[in-house]
């Protein structure tokens, strides 16, 4: 088996085109990526259509420990994943941004899916920093 | 005593951002969501339940069940938003005696047979039938997605089917 195809697999859930403009902006930094998709919620979409593509990202990927990673807690893609977790084992994290996501990349070719999941709450949380006050402390 | 601050169909029920508005445009403390299906499935409960915003109760019951609580003065004394998943769950409530003065279509995506009436809001001709029905019967129908966002009357709406 293809080692790679046994990567944590990213999917990524936003309002809109962000987790896909996500995936962009971390290739720039990492060079091309792969095992990560993004569905966007757009404004037509209806809940069910957008959940009826998340589940067959899911069941693609059904063989393989995913990790899903969306934007808002509590908005309807948080609310889909949180739904499709009856149906599929997978992990969740809300609050994506740019340094989670290059964390997650980075590090699931060697931590579990339970540490990645842990470790993109810690991330998520200290890469929010305000710049000019660091200016001043250090 | 109870008050309904706002009566909205919402195909999406509790989404975090817009729930959260417009609990504060109304300050209300309790969420009501008035479903069959939904009342009878205490994992998607949960689900709804933890995308409230903070501070907010939320209270998910069968359409019965919503009609006797409120002929009966039993629900708590506050503020309500009251949701309903789609156009015909509203009606059937309001047709068993659920009091509505104003409804509110917030959201509801496209399907087939639906097409966009206004922002993201699509409905099926079969949907105006029924606002049609509660607009006859005295129920003031208005189209907003957000409290920021305006509003349309039902008969802006109806003029495109």
């Amino acid at each position: 088996m293809n080692i790679a195809t046994e990567h944590t697999r990213i999917l990524i859930l936003t309002h809109g085109r962000a987790g896909e403009e996500l995936v962009c902006s971390a290739e720039m930094i990492l060079g091309p990526v792969e095992g990560i998709q993004a569905i966007s919620l757009m404004p037509s979409d209806d809940v069910e259509s957008f959940a009826t593509r998340v589940r067959e990202a899911l069941r693609e990927t059904s063989n393989v420990p995913t990790l899903v990673l969306v934007d808002l807690f509590g908005g309807t893609p948080s609310n889909c994943a949180a739904s499709l977790s009856r149906e599929f084992g997978f992990a969740a994290v809300s609050g994506v941004n740019l340094p989670m996501l290059i964390e997650a990349i980075g590090l699931r070719e060697t931590a579990t899916i339970d540490e990645l999941c842990r470790n993109l709450q810690v991330v998520g949380r200290e890469s929010i920093k305000d710049i000019i006050d660091q200016l001043s402390t250090e | 005593m109870a008050t309904m601050s706002l009566v909205r169909v919402d195909s999406r029920l509790i989404h975090g951002q817009v729930m959260a508005k417009w609990r504060k445009v109304t300050n209300a403390d309790h969420i009501l969501v008035i479903d069959d299906d939904l009342s009878k499935d205490p994992f998607m409960s949960k689900v709804y339940a933890m995308a409230a915003p903070p501070g907010t109760s939320v209270t998910i019951v069968a359409t019965d069940a919503a009609v006797r609580l409120v002929k009966a003065g039993e629900l708590p004394s506050g503020r309500f938003i009251i949701l309903f998943k789609s156009v015909p769950v509203a009606l059937a409530a309001w047709e068993k005696g659920f009091p509505i003065d104003n409804l509110q279509i917030g959201g509801l995506g496209a399907g087939p047979g639906r097409k966009p009436v206004f922002e993201s809001i699509s409905i099926g001709a079969d949907d105006v039938v029924r606002l049609e029905t509660m607009v006859k019967g005295g129920v003031s129908v208005t189209f907003q997605v957000t409290p920021e966002t305006r509003s349309i009357t039902f008969d802006s709406v109806r003029s495109k089917f």
